[in-house]
């Protein structure tokens, strides 16, 4: 499934044993790269700036961070899968805060299967999101949204003209067309518009 | 007019704007800000909103100003969560009767008569990296010269960012490279009329220096911040002046004394500040100036009045 795919790590990690112990698990997987090493948050969003990653691993808590922010800030900025390695005791917290954005958390001590099925699940659905993204259309600007706002005042100003009906009619008229038709309220607008200029 | 303030109701009201950031500059060309909720933003068009100014430099006399936003100038922040978005307008300030940079600005274009010059602009900033609790460390991102390309240059992709960001903001730029000194970046602006070039350049600076703030660097867009290195030279220019080249040129020499103060080198010459082939460019611009009144100034003085 993953053939020819290869994918880079960042590991942020201020506990020299733990480091050893997640790039132990990586070196076996044929699949990742040479992972990249940090203890340093600020070195480490320096690193996401300059390079290209997949995957980053964050053991939490850093030496003077919790670990969560920076979780949370790499997730916003940056396309990457996340897992948070969490003590035990922190686990649920962490949990309940990065689970819906996606971010992968394992309590702390993390068997070794679970932890590259974990990170192998990461990868797949990245794969499948950027295919996603491709096909979706990209979002409308606020120049073309607010055409489409002043396109529809426009046509409703012609129809409360013309059929003397109240702007809330007018409204219903454009958006009713634009279901029926399966046009855009903004080509529902532009037809309005050429419809009462002829 | 492009936009109403009808326009932009009817735009937070369907895109789910959270907060509306009402930008003004005080007297010595520092961004300001204050974020107001969607309620309040019909009263702000109508009525104006007042904040308190004694902390304003430039405004402290006035007690209090009053900010105008010009729904011309809407933009959303790109940067911001696309739910609970971010929207912000440029506002002309009213203070009993001390200046409005902004409203000078439109003045003078409307005095002059020369709302068909457009302005470009480039801009240099160091970047350096932060520590670990995000203090500025001095320290250059990279030690890549003039042009030099990846890996040497870091700066490539913050400067994608950057031109990236402010294209989502509707505004152009025309070339980014890597500087002469280590860390150091430039971005050229395209040209455009005085009032959007003055506020091109404010919103430069903000959008460069959240992009490094977000990246663990600090954008530095003072004129020399490292000993011995190239120091950064901010341009600006008059593009394309045609037939009234010699004209202008003229004027701008005649004029001097009134642009010398935005200057970094105060006792700089003529020659060396103004060049004039095909474009009439003006050198060492100092980034802490009132882009407003510099506007200003130089419409005034190349029409000669």
């Amino acid at each position: 499934m993953l053939k020819e795919v290869r994918y880079d790590v960042l590991i942020i990690c201020s506990h020299q044993s733990i480091t050893q112990a997640i790039t132990k698990n990586l070196i076996d997987n044929p699949q990742i790269n040479t992972p990249t090493i940090t203890s340093d948050p600020m070195n480490a969003r320096r690193l996401l700036l300059e390079r290209h990653f997949d995957v980053v691993i964050i053991n939490a808590p850093l030496e003077h961070e919790s670990g969560l922010n920076l979780a949370l800030e790499i997730n916003d900025q940056h396309e990457v899968g996340i897992i948070l390695l969490a003590k035990s005791d922190q686990y649920d917290e962490l949990f309940d805060k990065t689970n819906e954005l996606g971010i992968i958390t394992l309590a702390k001590p993390t068997p070794s299967s679970l932890f590259t099925q974990s990170l192998k699940i990461l990868c797949l659905t990245r794969q499948k999101l950027a295919s996603l993204k491709k096909r979706s259309s990209s979002e409308v600007s606020l120049k073309e949204k607010i055409k489409e706002i002043q396109l529809v005042n426009e046509a409703k100003i012609i129809l409360m003209k013309r059929r003397s009906i109240s702007e809330d009619e007018a409204h219903h008229i454009i958006e009713r067309k634009a279901m029926n038709e399966r046009m855009t309220k903004k080509e529902a607008a532009q037809s309005i518009i050429v419809e009462y200029k002829n | 007019m492009k936009y109403t303030k009808n326009d932009v109701l009817a735009y937070v009201n369907e895109e789910d704007v959270k907060f509306i950031r009402l930008v003004f500059c005080d007297l010595n060309g520092n961004q300001k800000n204050i974020s107001i909720m969607p309620n309040e933003l019909s009263k702000a068009f109508d009525e104006g909103f007042k904040i308190d100014s004694t902390s304003i430099s430039g405004y402290e006399k006035a007690k209090k100003i009053t900010l105008y936003p010009d729904p011309n100038t809407i933009s959303l922040l790109p940067w911001r969560p696309s739910q609970g978005r971010v929207i912000r307008m440029f506002c002309d300030i009213s203070a009993n009767d001390l200046l409005s940079p902004r409203k000078e600005l439109k003045n003078t274009v409307e005095e002059t008569g020369l709302d068909n010059i457009h302005f470009f602009q480039r801009f240099e900033f160091y970047a350096f990296k932060l520590d670990d609790e995000g203090n500025n460390t001095k320290i250059p991102y990279d030690k890549a010269s003039l042009m030099d390309i990846a890996p040497l240059d870091k700066g490539e992709k913050i400067r994608r960012d950057i031109c990236l960001n402010l294209l989502e903001m509707e505004i152009e730029t025309c070339g980014s490279f890597h500087a002469i000194g280590p860390g150091q970046n430039a971005i050229c602006l395209s040209p455009t009329t005085a009032l959007n070039a003055a506020e091109n350049s404010i919103t430069f600076e903000s959008v460069t220096k959240t992009m490094a703030a977000m990246n663990g660097l600090e954008a530095d867009f003072s004129s020399s911040p490292i000993e011995n290195e190239a120091p950064s030279i901010q341009v600006i220019g008059i593009s394309n002046p045609g037939e009234k080249t010699i004209e202008y040129y003229n004027n701008l020499k005649a004029g001097f004394e009134t642009i010398r103060k935005y200057l970094t080198n105060q006792s700089a010459s003529f020659e060396n500040t103004v060049e004039c082939e095909g474009n009439i460019t003006i050198k060492g611009i100092a980034y802490s100036s009132n882009f407003y009144m510099l506007y200003s100034d130089i419409l005034k003085t190349i029409s000669g009045k």
